[in-house]
């Protein structure tokens, strides 16, 4: 009982830290760049996360269920291409856009099926969907990038309402609702409590499979997701969109303090670990930092977290 | 509920700051704009398919130098994977940073052109090097040559070289690749006109892995025993053809310059192949010289000043311009001046 009431001050203290270090990356890169504080840098910042930030909603939920994902790359490339094609071959463009959706949830669909139902190892299956989806999306595109969409379809990736990006609004949006789930239904219970001892919550009657099955569908259908909107972002759909977006989506989530192996974590901190991920990478850039020293910096950040998890939570 | 509703307001205040901050960050920028004009205060982004390849690399040298001579700043970066959204991620944010000019060589020629519409509209000029955009804002691309001359540069060579007769075998990186198939098109458009007598037996791709135009250019001796020349289209085309011919002359089943090769390649790679005779002329261009030029270019630009046809480039030599695009030329590398390049 004890152990309980302590951790939960501490939950709160480690959000607040995360906070803290936010804070102090942008009062930093305010002081060494002039351009780092502006609307339109911050804008463009948003406009940038969208696709990652997507992307992490679900893979928080599967983390915390104690589980992973490493597909959502490819899932992205892949649906991304199908929309493509559709569209090439005459479909309307909102029509392929659902068809991408559908190819994106199909994925998830064969993910959720393996590893639910036949319980095999969630990073097995994942490797082995990350390699095959990526070599399908060469064989269907012939490794040529798709373009030549509808201007209407470049509003959701583009366009600004009053000085907010849509697609940053989307990814609020869709991060509020996320976070209401893991925060008021039985849901995120159960999701919590696979985490936490699987056994316990298979013996309370509660169907595992199906809240796993659950999961890897929400993954490949917030896959597809970005993946359109990447395609709306950039005007092209290519296969090797989505390249190690998994690394980032995994990095932002670990900073924003989920546990690796389950059972604890949250999506407020995932969004504010994302936001460290992104203002970071932004304001080397606009110092002209080398990539190079871009990966240090953010590998060292990343073994900070979970050191600093440690100190905290165990 | 009640953290999240704290990150919203940290994310609000963030805004406040940043809504702040624009205003004294447009004083600035006015008061900074007369300087704009003076040498020094100029700074151009570089930006590569991606960081890591010794092609890029030599390229950098070259920005460098460019930087150091006209006295402008240069940065030069790129994502260390060739991937596209990093690429455009990246120069958005050195729009933000209100350069003079950036220098891209795109990974995707279409997804380049929302980004390069904005850079238009805020006034930063863009040059394509190495990879075009067409159909994109861009204003100017600078190339060593047309892929046309390129490819009947390589034709000529080999003709010559097996004396107008024979079969010839083709090696390319990839057989989608636009700058592959125009290279390949015009070098056989060039033997129909000069050497009838001159057959393209195959055309073989490697998908850019080496080991594949290794093993690609065992099965051309192999299923060709007649074979007098073979191209190599990309960077690592003729040193896998040339490894498995000296290895094929060593073993003794092929005699020694029975098969003449050439193609695109950079000097170090192919450094001893020349000088052992297998390679007689390879073909090349100068990276570090496209990122000089390019630099060069968009320090023109941002000065107002013209591009013309035959403009002598200080260090360099003069350039050939022909509408957008801006030609370097291109080098022959043979036995006597392998040497004398470093990169």
């Amino acid at each position: 009982m004890s152990a309980w009431a302590s951790r939960f001050p501490l939950k709160g203290n480690k959000l607040i830290v995360q906070m803290l270090l936010l804070l102090v990356i942008i009062v930093l890169f305010s002081f060494l760049s002039p351009y780092f504080l502006t609307v339109t840098n911050f804008m463009n910042v948003l406009n940038q996360m969208v696709e990652v930030g997507l992307i992490a909603i679900p893979m928080t939920m599967i983390i915390i269920s104690g589980a992973m994902d490493l597909s959502v790359g490819s899932i992205l490339a892949f649906s991304a291409v199908c929309m493509g094609v559709a569209y090439e071959r005459g479909i309307d463009i909102w029509i392929s856009m659902i068809i991408g959706l559908l190819a994106g949830l199909l994925c998830g669909a064969v993910n959720g099926y393996l590893i639910a139902r036949h319980r095999m190892q969630a990073i097995v299956v994942t490797i082995g969907m990350l390699v095959m989806l990526r070599g399908l999306v060469y064989v269907i595109n012939q490794g040529r990038p798709i373009s030549g969409f509808p201007d209407a379809f470049y509003f959701m990736g583009q366009q600004y309402i009053g000085f907010i990006p849509v697609n940053a609004i989307f990814l609020v949006v869709m991060f509020l609702l996320a976070s209401f789930v893991m925060k008021k239904t039985r849901f995120s219970t159960y999701v919590y409590g696979i985490g936490n001892n699987e056994e316990v919550v298979r013996y309370s009657g509660i169907s595992v499979v199906r809240i796993r099955f659950i999961l890897f569908m929400l993954s490949g259908l917030f896959s597809a997701l970005a993946g359109i909107f990447l395609v709306s972002r950039l005007a092209s759909a290519e296969a090797t969109s989505g390249t190690n977006i998994e690394l980032d989506v995994i990095t932002a989530t670990l900073i924003g303090g989920t546990h690796i192996f389950g059972g604890r974590g949250s999506l407020s901190g995932t969004f504010v670990g994302l936001l460290i991920i992104v203002f970071l990478r932004n304001g080397l850039n606009l110092l002209g930092v080398s990539v190079l020293y871009q990966a240090v910096i953010l590998g060292a950040l990343l073994l900070l977290a979970v050191g600093n998890k440690k100190f905290n939570g165990e | 509920m009640k953290k999240l509703a704290l990150t919203l307001l940290t994310g609000v205040l963030a805004l406040n700051l940043a809504a702040c901050g624009s205003t004294s960050g447009n004083q600035t920028d006015n008061g900074g704009k007369p300087n704009q004009g003076a040498s020094g205060s100029r700074t151009y982004f570089m930006n590569p398919k991606s960081i890591g390849p010794a092609y890029w690399a030599a390229a950098e040298k070259g920005a460098k130098k460019a930087a150091a001579d006209l006295k402008v700043e240069v940065l030069f970066n790129a994502p260390t994977e060739a991937d596209s959204s990093k690429q455009i991620n990246m120069i958005q944010d050195m729009l933000t940073r209100k350069v003079s000019g950036i220098g891209v060589s795109p990974n995707d020629a279409k997804a380049v052109g929302p980004v390069f519409k904005k850079a238009k509209g805020q006034g930063v000029n863009i040059v394509t090097w190495d990879s075009d955009a067409p159909d994109t804002e861009r204003q100017y691309y600078v190339a060593p040559a047309t892929d046309q001359e390129v490819g009947e540069l390589l034709a000529k060579t080999i003709g010559e070289e097996i004396g107008g007769k024979g079969q010839v075998a083709f090696m390319v990186a990839g057989l989608g690749s636009q700058n592959q198939i125009a290279k390949s098109d015009a070098a056989k458009a060039y033997f129909a006109a000069n050497y009838p007598d001159i057959e393209v037996v195959t055309t073989v791709a490697s998908d850019d892995d080496q080991q594949k135009a290794y093993a690609n250019a065992q099965n051309l001796l192999q299923t060709y025993p007649d074979l007098k020349g073979i191209i190599g289209f990309a960077g690592g085309e003729p040193p896998a053809a040339a490894e498995v011919v000296e290895q094929a002359v060593k073993a003794g089943t092929l005699e020694k310059n029975q098969v003449a090769i050439t193609g695109i390649a950079v000097p170090s790679v192919v450094k001893n192949y020349i000088k052992n005779g297998t390679i007689k002329t390879d073909i090349i261009w100068d990276p570090g010289k496209l990122a000089y030029v390019t630099v060069y270019i968009m320090d023109q630009l941002a000065q107002g000043k013209e591009i013309k046809d035959g403009m002598e480039i200080p260090n360099i030599g003069t350039v050939k311009v022909d509408g957008q695009s801006v030609f370097i030329g291109t080098l022959e590398v043979t036995n006597e001046n392998v040497d004398s390049f470093d990169f």
